[in-house]
């Protein structure tokens, strides 16, 4: 276990990617070792954000071929597991399986040196992790086949423009968000990320049912008592995640 | 004129009729007496032949509509009453069902419930002081008036979750620019673009804005094909 490096501070984790030799490509090891990381996360109520980053200037890359089994598991559907807010702090390369990974986080944040790209099929490889299906729902058709198909690596700018990342900044920026997300009742976070990515797979009026299913089923937590009694008390609130 | 305490309800004699949500001392919050009131307002938006599109804006110079109320939310009932009565008078789901046009006119804040308020309409625009956020997480709450459906599909999964995870405020050009509204203006010009849209759309027959809103709400929960032979079938009833 020496390729994931785990930190927290608070109530937020940071994941680092750190295999130099092999600029952080996702093999087997690293994804096996990154899975078991975020099970642990995952059961840790003590953790309500998730930050993924790569180190030595690479976030994360590599191109495998789709291993045999049911069990086969990208970092990118491992991170898409997680019930609290997950962002990627991006700087440098994030392509191929490390933009699977990228595209799998609630939000991702880029350096200004960044690239990106999804190159498997130029070398006859379709993605494996999510690359085909959530890039497309990122970035729509146009993009999403443009650069599946050509294999083009972009820089951030346009990753910005074509809304492949939600912001360009630094390791503050970074913190920044992850603090603001910490900040909300974790239940809450949960819930939200869950109607959210219904979106894309229940129509507008079964969305609408589940989102004021979810509502109420939020009128039995305390902290929602505590966020609405600490606004009206004008003070800051203190979420217990219950 | 308008019968209503915590809205105005006018209809300007040219097709337009204005919803103008009316509790400034409260930054517009929404709150139930003003749900019944909309919720009047909208049947009669829906009934009314002489109503062909609604301007939707916050009255006073400080807000759009700054959220919910939330002193009402401390009186909660059990989560059983609080389910049916969710669907009682399900505003927002008339809201959604009506097809004629209707712009909302953004300024100040435009909070929560504000913004949700705006997502129903077909058009938003902004004047340059308006202020945003879904502060809902932060109070231990999610969004209940379509929040976490409609801003996925109108700003991608992304933004809407970068918006409803930190609950970070943003301005017009930043709402400009994630695609949750179509245009900024200045204050003073604000109700005249909003209007000069609404003229715009109902430039065209009633029955084709009905149908293209229709069909493109319909169409969403669709699959393509599905979705193109009803946008064929609706296209003939029309000729």
């Amino acid at each position: 276990m020496t390729s994931v490096k785990l930190a927290q501070r608070g109530h937020i984790a940071t994941l680092t990617l750190g295999s130099p030799s092999t600029r952080n490509a996702l093999d087997e090891a690293l994804r096996a070792e990154f899975a078991t990381a975020i099970e642990s996360l995952n059961d840790d109520d003590d953790v309500r954000v998730v930050i993924v980053a790569g180190a030595n200037g690479v976030f994360a890359s590599g191109l495998y071929p789709l291993p045999e089994g049911p069990a086969a598991r990208g970092a990118g559907s491992a991170v898409a597991s997680l019930r609290k807010p997950t962002i990627a702090w991006i700087d440098g390369a994030c392509v191929d399986m490390g933009l699977e990974l990228a595209l799998a986080c609630d939000v991702r944040i880029a350096s200004a040196t960044s690239t990106f790209g999804l190159r498997g099929v130029q070398h006859g490889q379709l993605p494996w992790d999510g690359g085909t299906q959530r890039l497309s729902r990122a970035v729509g058709r146009g993009h999403a086949l443009r650069l599946l198909l050509t294999g083009a690596v972009v820089g951030a700018e346009e990753a910005l423009r074509i809304e492949l990342v939600e912001g360009i900044g630094d390791a503050q920026a970074v913190a920044d968000w992850a603090e603001r997300a910490a900040a909300g009742a974790p239940i809450a976070a949960a819930y939200t990320k869950e109607a959210t990515a219904s979106a894309h797979d229940l129509t507008l009026g079964q969305g609408l049912r589940l989102e004021a299913d979810l509502s109420v089923l939020l009128q039995s937590t305390a902290d929602r008592a505590e966020g609405l009694d600490s606004f009206a008390s004008k003070r800051k609130s203190r979420f217990d995640g219950r | 004129m308008s019968a209503f305490e915590t809205i105005d309800y006018v209809k300007q004699g040219n097709g337009i009729a204005v919803l103008t949500l009316n509790r400034p001392e409260a930054l517009n919050a929404f709150n139930v007496q003003m749900r019944d009131h909309v919720y009047e307002a909208l049947t009669a938006v829906r009934d009314d032949d002489d109503v062909r599109g609604l301007l939707v804006r916050g009255a006073g110079e400080r807000a759009f509509c700054a959220g919910a109320d939330l002193a009402e939310f401390g009186s909660a009932p059990s989560q059983a009453i609080a389910r049916s009565v969710r669907w009682e008078r399900d505003v927002w789901g008339l809201w959604l069902s009506i097809t004629k046009p209707m712009v909302a006119a953004i300024h100040g804040f435009c909070l929560g419930s504000g913004v949700e308020i705006a997502s129903v309409c077909d058009v938003r625009i902004a004047a340059d002081d308006a202020r945003f956020g879904m502060p809902e997480v932060s109070l231990g709450l999610i969004p209940a008036a379509g929040g976490t459906q409609l801003l996925p599909r109108l700003l991608g999964q992304g933004r809407a979750l970068d918006l409803l995870l930190t609950g970070h405020r943003f301005t017009a050009t930043d709402a400009l620019r994630y695609g949750l509204v179509s245009e900024v203006t200045s204050r003073g010009m604000l109700e005249a673009r909003a209007l000069d849209t609404l003229d715009t759309m109902l430039q065209a027959p009633c029955g084709t804005l009905a149908a293209a809103k229709w069909v493109v709400s319909e169409g969403l929960d669709l699959p393509l094909a599905e979705a193109l032979a009803l946008e064929r079938r609706i296209g003939r009833t029309l000729t």
